[in-house]
């Protein structure tokens, strides 16, 4: 496959190798200085920065290393009961967003009783649109991650037929371009965390059938630059977060081997911050948990393991999640079958 | 900033700063319960109050800066240290640019966090949360959650004793004015948009366009973020759901906000949320009813986006984004024109000119094949209405088959002239790449749609 030159990196000569025991230091020490201005910085986005760093502790198997009495407990504090949704921390307001990382946690604790989930398919369902999509809260916004989180959601707790499943099918078909990938709504540009979104929605809805594998699957691999890494939109910088989301899209396509797999690795490699632990979107930059999930989830599809280190458990492309947890639920999920050679 | 305001603040002098502040935050009794002697907590308290009382000024300050100054463009926080007896509000009158000196930054916004919260508590149902889960918070706590618990109860006291003396609609105007606050500094928190939408009720066309200034200053900062965008796209509803645009000026109104948003798209390329911003306004307009938009004003204001995503194209050739939208565009534009190969025909050789002008351009290319695509689609309209809407061009190229012809001809004369150019100058990087790209060009068309120009072509893959 051709790949992208236009915008890229040059990677430093030898990446180091998984630093598993630095990244899980990293993840459970994340964001405990209560008081920070950091913290209060990011509260916004509190209930998702904790499923990314838990999912990728559970990856490493080093779930326990948090306590999981506080981690349910903050979950608790973010449900609102009048609503069925969950915030993003104590006093703020619920959204779909918030409400797929709160259910994923739960699922990964297997402590679904610890909220009234039956008044949370109430929220999922009480966003839906008539012409399939989805309000991620109140206020009205349109978008197709928002369709993903509440598919996502009801799918984990088991309870699709809440909603008008092929209408939400129908509105991320119409949310496609020319080009084979999917943007944030009807006539927006393809964007490849967006393309995620679309691909793991039809996956869950075991509709995945209804695109062409092949035109999409060429637009993803043509996100694959020099550098083995991959960006999002043409001539946009590499970052490790896409690693995921393209990675994930073609393996549910059925077309994770059309890819560098090996170029991917070190990419990936690279990223890591060797002093603190973590992954930042390229060498160099910050280490935080969003992109420390991302590059271990990638590197879990594509098996990567070496002998200094555990191995990664098994992900799922979908959920993002470790698989275990989607198998003690009895979820499956549809894949493409194989395209072939690229 | 050539002319800077300098604003003293009564009170407390600013020579207390940062020194104080910073032992302030240093010794709180919040995580660090070991130290808690009662002088200590005696002298802490007394800190925490000129530190709270700072802030407010700070907030008051910034808030009738951006009151006052109707045309500010731009805000941003500078880095620097506390200057003696200075308020860290920095104005520039000439340029209308606001600014706010780095220190003091993570102490207003903090103060104005949690009073804010506290606020939103008391005025706002949705953010209660359920009884039921403080009880099992409680039989959960362990010594972290103590210490947190002990310290969020004394802030609680705290705000309360501060803020409970406010009337209803006092603490409405406080929690707006918090509100501005925390956006300018972090406009990713959407709890303090959503307090906005809640409470923020324009009466007249002039409050809202205040309101929309004031994004547009947080935009100057933070050009993509989007929160910005929702918020704006809620105010335009906002703005025709209340009847607060005359009919006939709401193609003057929309027009308007594109132009607002030029400035985002401008300081950060590929801007995503601007340019489906972009889309939505266009589209907003073009299927408003026909009676209070007319098909004329549609036209004029797509020939206007047309026009001005021409010049944008010229000079970004790396802004995908841009391209996108221009697709739109032109997509949008054969639903209007009798007659659209021209326009698509235009298209071609102004993005084949490019493609030679600038070499190398991944963008300029997948451009080229949505223009394909759009060209493919339009003539395959054509041809199932049975030949009889057929575009009045196909005649002159000598109907339908002849045209797909035509776009065929082209792709293998532009792909023959970049094979040749590379032959002769293998040295240069960009050409070289414009030779890749262009050979994925022509493994894309036989894939997807048919097309084999290796016939016509010498291609080495």
């Amino acid at each position: 496959m051709a790949a992208s030159l236009s915008t890229d990196i040059i990677l430093p000569n030898a990446p180091p190798d998984l630093l598993l025991p630095k990244h899980a230091g990293f993840l459970s020490k994340y964001g405990t200085a209560k008081d920070d201005y950091d913290y209060c910085m990011t509260e916004f986005l509190r209930m998702s920065g904790m499923y990314w760093g838990l999912t990728a502790l559970q990856l490493m198997d080093r779930l326990d290393s948090v306590p999981k009495e506080d981690v349910v407990a903050f979950v608790q504090d973010c449900f609102h009961e009048g609503t069925g949704g969950f915030s993003p921390a104590k006093d703020h307001d619920p959204h779909l967003l918030y409400s797929l990382s709160a259910i994923q946690i739960l699922a990964m604790y297997d402590e679904f009783k610890a909220v009234d989930c039956s008044k949370v398919v109430e929220f999922v369902q009480s966003l839906q649109q008539p012409d399939g999509s989805f309000f991620g809260d109140k206020y009205g916004e349109v978008d197709i991650r928002f369709s993903f989180c509440a598919v996502a959601t009801l799918a984990l707790m088991k309870k699709l037929d809440a909603i008008d499943t092929r209408k939400a099918a129908d509105f991320i078909l119409s949310c496609q371009n020319f080009d084979g990938g999917f943007g944030s709504k009807p006539g927006s540009e393809s964007h490849a965390g967006l393309i995620y979104c679309a691909v793991g929605t039809l996956s869950i809805l075991k509709e995945i059938d209804r695109i062409d594998g092949d035109a999409l699957g060429w637009w993803l691999c043509e996100r694959q630059l020099k550098s083995g890494g991959f960006n999002g939109r043409p001539e946009k910088l590499p970052d490790v977060c896409y690693s995921w989301w393209v990675l994930a899209s073609l393996t549910i396509l059925g077309r994770g081997d059309w890819i560098d797999q090996k170029a991917l690795i070190k990419f990936i490699l690279s990223c890591q911050d060797v002093s603190t632990g973590g992954f930042a979107d390229r060498p160099g930059d910050v280490a935080d948990p969003f992109h420390t999930l991302f590059g271990l989830g990638a590197l879990s599809i594509l098996g990567y393991e070496d002998e200094t280190t555990v191995k990664l458990k098994k992900i799922n492309p979908v959920f993002c999640m470790s698989q275990e947890v989607i198998d003690s639920l009895g979820i499956e999920v549809q894949i493409l079958p194989g395209g072939g050679a690229c | 900033m050539s002319v800077i305001k300098k604003v003293h603040l009564k009170g407390i002098p600013f020579n207390i700063l940062p020194e104080t502040l910073l032992l302030a935050i240093n010794m709180s009794p919040i995580g660090g319960d070991e130290r808690n002697g009662s002088n200590f907590r005696k002298k802490v308290v007394i800190i925490d109050e000129n530190v709270a009382e700072l802030c407010d000024k700070i907030l008051q300050n910034l808030s009738n800066t951006i009151d006052k100054d109707d045309l500010l463009d731009e805000f941003d926080i500078i880095p620097c240290e506390s200057k003696l007896n200075q308020s860290p509000v920095i104005h520039d009158l000439t340029s209308h640019k606001v600014a706010l000196e780095s220190w003091c930054v993570p102490y207003l916004f903090k103060h104005s966090y949690h009073q804010f919260l506290w606020i939103c508590r008391k005025s706002r149902k949705t953010s209660s949360t359920s009884s039921s889960s403080s009880t099992i918070q409680s039989s959960n706590s362990g010594p972290r959650r103590d210490s947190g618990n002990i310290a969020s109860a004394k802030r609680e006291k705290e705000l309360s004793r501060k803020l409970s003396c406010l009337s209803e609609s006092e603490r409405i105007s406080k929690g707006l004015l918090l509100s501005r606050a925390l956006i300018i500094i972090n406009p990713e928190l959407t709890l303090a948009w959503n307090y906005r939408r809640d409470f923020f009720h324009p009466s007249s066309l002039e409050a809202l366009e205040k309101e929309q200034r004031f994004v547009s200053l947080v935009m100057s900062r933070k050009p993509k973020c989007p929160e910005g965008f929702t918020y704006r796209k809620w105010l335009i509803k906002k703005a025709l759901q209340k009847s607060l645009v005359e009919p006939s000026r709401i193609q003057d109104f929309i027009s308007q906000e594109i132009d607002m948003i030029e400035q985002p798209i401008r300081s950060y390329s590929t801007n995503y949320h601007a340019w489906s911003y972009r889309f939505w306004l266009l589209e907003l307009v073009l299927t408003y009813d026909k009676t209070v938009v007319s098909k004329d004003q549609k036209e004029i204001m797509l020939d206007r986006e047309l026009q001005k995503s021409n010049t944008w194209i010229k000079s970004n050739v790396s802004d995908y984004s841009g391209c996108h939208y221009r697709q739109k565009l032109l997509d949008c534009m054969l639903n209007f024109c009798s007659d659209g190969i021209p326009l698509l025909l235009k298209e071609l050789d102004e993005n084949e000119k490019r493609i030679f002008i600038f070499e190398g351009h991944e963008s300029l290319w997948h451009h080229r094949r949505t223009v394909i695509l759009l060209s493919i689609n339009h003539l395959k309209k054509c041809k199932d209405n049975n030949g009889s809407n057929a575009p009045l061009s196909s005649e002159e190229y000598g109907g339908l088959e002849a045209l797909e012809k035509t776009f065929q001809d082209k792709e293998s004369d532009l792909v023959q002239q970049i094979e040749s150019k590379n032959y002769n100058d293998t040295e240069n990087e960009c050409s070289q790449l414009n030779f890749k790209l262009c050979q994925a060009h022509v493994k894309w068309m036989e894939r997807r749609l048919k097309w084999d120009l290796t016939k016509s072509v010498h291609l080495e893959v």
